[in-house]
């Protein structure tokens, strides 16, 4: 059955329906029960969510056999099982030469997902992977292993153990994948390796930068403890509907994709969820670390949006240009470090990378060309995955676990009360209160079960279910035919806008709607319009991102939608509400700052890429032009959004940096000019000069300034300048870059003049605005250290101290000074490339410094971390508590699992709780609370027999704990 | 060269297929109490692992036939550290149980390919030192299991005995050419001909 207004190509009008397979949906079926009686006990048996996984993942492969999609093309079908060949010529290394077709649609450069054509792809049916499966399985579970051992915390010098094992068993999975890609599409695999594929270098980078110290540090407060707090909630109240947690009680304030995301993660990987017990580990020896799970999802969610964004830069410019698209996105402060907060903004941010990446490819596509299929043996049949499969599977996998959970809502299996294994079948009812029999703490609302606002048997979950249930099968029917590479891009790109919007709402929606309607017009494509697929984005809009708020609503009724879609999203719009600028300029500059800052050492680069109109070099009126418009509407929408927005924080203008990393890419992209070094160890050497030139050309310019690069400041400095040192490196990291022209010798002599000129125009306008932001990351401005305004791209209190004992100015410092030289040094047509790669190369050095010295050091002063761990540390044992005293941050709940009774201003409490503790007998509790308020606190406990800080300013120039012996 | 820091190789795998086998009666106490398992699961853990060792070695003539040594001893040693891994996570006794068998059929696989390995191409002499660099694993498992039980707990001490096992890989894996193929190294061939039973 085509989809969208036009109706699709005469032979998808002609084609016939698939053939329906009955015992496949007994299959599926089969599956959801499994994932049912997963879902619906009244506990935590340990074992629910990998079985629920199991029963989602068996259920969605039958439905998609059982719709008959894996049968072969379905507007190619003549009995058989025979896949159509694919029409499209390789994805070029090099730019693309914008050909128009007859009908007025640009050339078939794109690549859709998971699609690798090559010449001399394998077009016979392949025997099933299933070794290749197992050693993905084998992988998979050495990567599971890895990481439920560093959140366990039980390996031997458990960072640098985790940050080698975890890396290294990822990549093994994604090289696993790659074989059993290899498998499908063996042409494609022989015409290029893994190691030639642009892809997986992108991968093994960003995986490489961002996942050894993904979770050696603290929680930062208050963004990423609000939200695992509130995700820790979920698990132990064992509710993923009604959000709660301590201080707001009921929380309405975001959508849920980031807590459900966190809440798999802390399940699966075996964090200790109940009160007490988040830390507790650390009194037996061990180190746990819930940070690898709580950011985990984000890395990934970062990975695949840089993924796909390369992917859609390549369809448009080739796959150099797409490789440092990623590369260049990857590499500036916003991304990394959104990447390494499980904040909710990366949830929603990646996606609309993905989305973008897609549309890219989507509107690069010639209409009627098809997706590729792989086919496979399996006994006696030949199935045919496709691009349309990771569509369709994506979505079912998505959904499903909704609707099954609505479904328990209502039909509950009993473990924890009698009669016990017995099904009980109830109205809707939702906890208030801290789970995990935590009921009962100052500070805490009290527990009670509450029923939703709308009763009624339309109102039940199992009844909104199967509303959902039936809006789904729809959507698959309207799609289970579609082949075409357009229109899965379409498709894909709506299912990553819909979790978009499930992470953060109507920016989710907004941004790409915007742009692509812009698009449209700006373009003269209306003609696209029918090709959009917008009745399926209707459809999946309703059934991903409404289960949830539909039956919020019915639970808590109008509250709910005034919280969220009134106070959280439109008055945060349109009224200044609840941000830390008091004082500060909120103007059109605010966000120009920020994202100078965001997006070093690319920041001019980026402005240049933006404002130019390089890349003329396919004929006028070809796609590649028009992509970078595309780009740039993107960019537009997103910086104009959140400007006009009278809410600011400076994280908010994260979805502006994939465009901006693109078209600073095609700038990159031509400096680097036409061709690469030649095969073998050339490449490598040219790769590891010019690594090694620009680390040594930092090197010495931080020894010229201080000797110390861990930043720490010891008696007063960082170090005095070490010049011998600093003369070394200087010397080497010149004879490695003067190495570089030898290792790659020019050899485009026909160069064109014009993009010459554009190029040093762009290099000298660049240079200076990039020296201003590395003016502002240095030096003390307002009385502002320039180093926290890398903090600041996503803290929220921008108020707070810098800690006197990190000085990373000579770090920076370095780092602009060698960023704009080689800016400069673009401008010379001789040095171009090298320059441009050495640039490459101090972004990755950039990154891998900001989230292993820089963050690491920092972070500490803005989490809880310490302060809790050094609580299990030294208590004896339950019986001494531990209270917050005027503390209203959020690492407090979160690394005591709320078993801790908090006193945010009432001093009459406090002080009739300890007293309280004293009748109980209690000679011992510990106090989290702020140095500057240790004070207040001797003041309100009045006469102790001691009272101990057990953390300096120097640890953690913010939280304090002090044990006091009553 | 290559044959003798081949022949490292093998004592330092040698001293890992010793790290697990003397630590499962050291850690047993602390995982029973832990898990709820009764004294005599022991005995049943020991049993499974046994009997898929014993299965794997009978098995090894075949395998070693279709993979080679090196890649056996190699799959083997990764097989046995996730084994391990996996008894570091286990959530209850019959995920003992279950572990038991990679381990087994790990345990059982490499110490089969090592000692082919050995008897083809080095001297009994060896053959003597490479059984003591197994002793000497096998008194270090439990040292190590037991220091761990201090400080973090049986679960760290097989999460350390599994870091341990990979590291073991690790090394296989990026020494596999060092491995001869068909005809035994010149050295280890002479050494082989003047190998006397004893």
């Amino acid at each position: 059955m085509p989809t969208g207004a036009e109706g699709g190509s005469a032979a998808a009008k002609q084609a016939a329906p698939p053939r329906l397979r009955p015992l496949a949906f007994v299959v599926a079926a089969a599956g959801l029960v499994l994932a049912f009686l997963a879902v619906a006990p009244d506990q935590d048996l340990g074992w629910n969510l990998p079985v629920a996984i199991l029963g989602y993942l068996l259920a969605t492969i039958a439905i998609l056999d059982g719709l008959g999609t894996l049968d072969g093309d379905p507007t190619a079908r003549d009995g058989g099982a025979v896949p159509a060949p694919d029409p499209s010529p390789p994805l070029p290394d090099t730019p693309a030469t914008g050909r128009r077709d007859a009908t007025g649609a640009e050339p078939a450069v794109a690549a859709d997902v998971g699609r690798s054509a090559e010449p001399g792809a394998d077009e016979a049916p392949v025997p099933f992977p299933w070794l290749r499966l197992i050693e993905l399985a084998s992988a998979g579970a050495g990567c599971f292993a890895a990481l439920r051992l560093a959140v366990m915390g039980a390996l031997p010098w458990p960072r640098l153990s985790a940050a080698l094992l975890v890396t290294s068993t990822f990549l093994w999975v994604v090289v696993a994948v790659f074989r059993v890609a290899a498998m499908l599409a063996p042409g494609a695999a022989r015409a290029r390796p893994l190691l030639r594929r642009h892809g997986f270098w992108l991968i093994a980078i960003i995986s490489g930068l961002y996942l050894p110290r993904l979770g050696s540090f603290t929680l930062v407060d208050p963004w990423e403890t609000h939200y695992g707090e509130v995700a820790r909630e979920m698990l132990v109240r064992g509710d993923w509907i009604t959000l709660w947690w301590a201080q707001d009680g009921l929380f309405f304030s975001k959508p849920p994709l980031d807590f459900w995301l966190q809440g798999i993660a802390f399940s699966l990987l075996g964090v200790q969820t109940a009160p007490d017990r988040v830390l507790e580990g650390v009194a037996r020896g061990l180190e746990p670390g819930p940070e690898w799970a709580a950011r985990f999802p984000g890395f990934l969610a970062a990975l695949l949006g840089a993924y796909l964004l390369y992917r859609g830069v390549a369809s448009a410019w080739g796959r150099r240009a797409g490789l440092i698209a990623g590369l260049l996105l990857a590499t500036m402060p916003y991304w990394f470090f959104l990447a390494r907060q499980s904040m909710t903004d990366m949830p929603y941010a990646a996606p609309l990378a993905a989305s973008l990446g897609l549309c890219l490819i989507g509107f690069g596509t010639e209409p009627e060309a098809r997706a590729r299929l792989y086919p496979i043996r399996l006994g006696t049949r030949v199935i045919t995955p496709s691009a349309y499969h990771l569509f369709a599977g994506a979505l079912l996998m998505v959904v499903l676990p909704q609707l099954v959970y609505l479904a328990s809502r209502n039909l509950t299996w009993l473990f924890a009360t009698e009669p016990r294994l017995f099904f009980r079948l109830h109205p809707d009812a939702f906890l208030v209160g801290s789970g995990g029999h935590n009921c009962g703490l100052p500070g805490n609302q009290a527990c009670a079960l509450l029923w939703p606002r709308s009763e009624g048997i339309l109102a039940q979950p199992a009844v909104t279910a199967l509303g959902f249930a039936a809006l789904t099968g729809l959507l698959l029917a309207a799609t289970r035919n579609e082949r075409r590479r357009q229109r899965l891009a379409f498709l894909g790109a709506w299912l990553v806008v819909a979790l978009s919007v499930l992470g953060k709402g109507a920016p989710g929606l907004v941004i790409p709607l915007f742009t692509i309607a812009c698009f449209l017009l700006a373009s003269g494509r209306l003609r696209d319009l029918d090709r959009l697929e917008l009745a399926p984005l209707v459809l999946i809009l309703a059934v991903v991102v409404l289960p949830w708020f539909v039956q919020s609503y019915l639970r808590h009724g109008w509250p709910f939608l005034d919280r969220l879609l009134f106070h959280d999203m439109y008055k945060r719009a349109f009224v200044h509400v609840h941000d830390t600028n008091a004082g500060a300029d909120t103007s059109l500059r605010y966000y120009v700052a920020q994202l100078g800052y965001g997006t070093f050492p690319w920041s001019g680069l980026a402005a240049l890429g933006l404002v130019s109109g390089l890349r003329a070099r396919p004929a006028d009126g070809a796609w590649p032009p028009q992509a970078a418009a595309l780009l740039r509407l993107w960019f537009v929408t997103a910086f104009s959004l959140f400007t006009v927005s009278l809410t600011k924080f400076h994280h908010y203008a994260l979805p502006a940096t994939p465009p901006l990393a693109a078209l600073a890419a095609l700038v990159v992209d031509r400096a680097l000019g036409d061709g690469r070094p030649r095969a073998g160890w050339r490449r490598i050497a040219y790769g590891a000069a010019a690594l090694g030139a620009a680390t040594a050309l930092l090197g010495a310019i931080h020894y010229a300034r201080a000797s110390r690069l861990d930043g720490l400041v010891v008696e007063g400095s960082p170090g005095a300048p070490c010049w011998p040192v600093a003369t070394a490196a200087f010397a080497l990291g010149l004879g490695l870059a003067f190495a570089l022209p030898r290792l790659w010798p020019r050899a485009d002599a026909a160069r064109d003049p014009s993009e010459d000129a554009a190029l040093a125009a762009i290099a000298l306008l660049a240079c200076p605005l990039l020296a201003l932001v590395g003016r502002d990351l240095v030096a003390t401005i307002g009385g502002l250290p320039g180093p926290t305004r890398l903090m600041h791209l996503f803290i929220y209190n921008y108020e707070r101290p810098w800690p006197p004992t990190l000085d990373f100015a000579p770090a920076l410092l370095a780092f602009t000074v060698v960023a704009t030289v080689l800016t400069g040094l673009l401008i010379v047509p001789a040095a171009r490339r090298h320059a441009a790669t050495l640039l490459l190369a101090v972004g990755v050095l950039f990154t891998a410094w900001s989230v292993n010295v820089y963050l690491v050091a920092a972070a500490p002063h803005w989490g809880q971390r310490e302060t809790i761990a050094t609580y299990y540390r030294r208590r004896q044992g339950p019986e001494e508590p531990i209270l917050a005293y005027q503390l209203n941050w959020k690492g407090e709940n979160f690394y005591t699992g709320n078993r801790i009774a908090v006193f945010v201003s009432d001093s009459d409490a406090f002080k009739a709780h300890v007293a309280a503790l004293r009748e109980r007998g209690r000679r011992v509790i510990f106090v989290a609370t702020e140095h500057r308020r240790v004070k207040n606190l001797e003041r309100d406990l009045g006469p102790v027999r001691r009272l101990e800080r057990l953390i300096s300013p120097a640890q953690n120039n913010k939280f304090a704990l002090v044990r006091v012996e009553l | 060269m290559a044959a003798t820091l081949l022949l490292a190789i093998v004592y330092v795998a040698f001293v890992g297929l010793g790290l697990a086998d003397g630590a499962f009666g050291v850690a047993w106490p602390a995982m029973r109490a832990e898990l709820g398992a009764p004294l005599a699961a022991a005995g049943a853990v020991s049993l499974v692992a046994g009997a898929c060792s014993t299965a794997s070695s009978v098995a090894s003539g075949r395998v070693l036939g279709r993979l080679g040594t090196p890649r056996l001893v190699v799959l083997s040693f990764a097989l046995t550290s996730l084994a391990l891994a996996g008894f570091a996570l286990a959530p209850a006794p019959v995920a003992l149980l279950l572990l038991a068998v990679p381990l087994g059929l790990g345990g059982g696989a490499v110490d089969a390919g090592l000692n082919h390995h050995v008897a083809r191409f080095y001297s009994s002499r060896h053959m003597n030192w490479l059984h003591c660099a197994w002793g000497l694993g096998a008194a270090l498992g439990p040292l190590i299991l037991a220091a761990r039980l201090a400080n973090g707990g049986w679960r760290a001490g097989y999460a350390t005995l599994s870091l341990a096992q990979l590291g073991v890989t690790a090394i296989l894996l990026a020494t596999l050419r060092l491995w001869p193929r068909e005809a035994p190294p010149a050295r280890a061939a002479a050494a082989a001909s003047q190998a006397r039973p004893w």
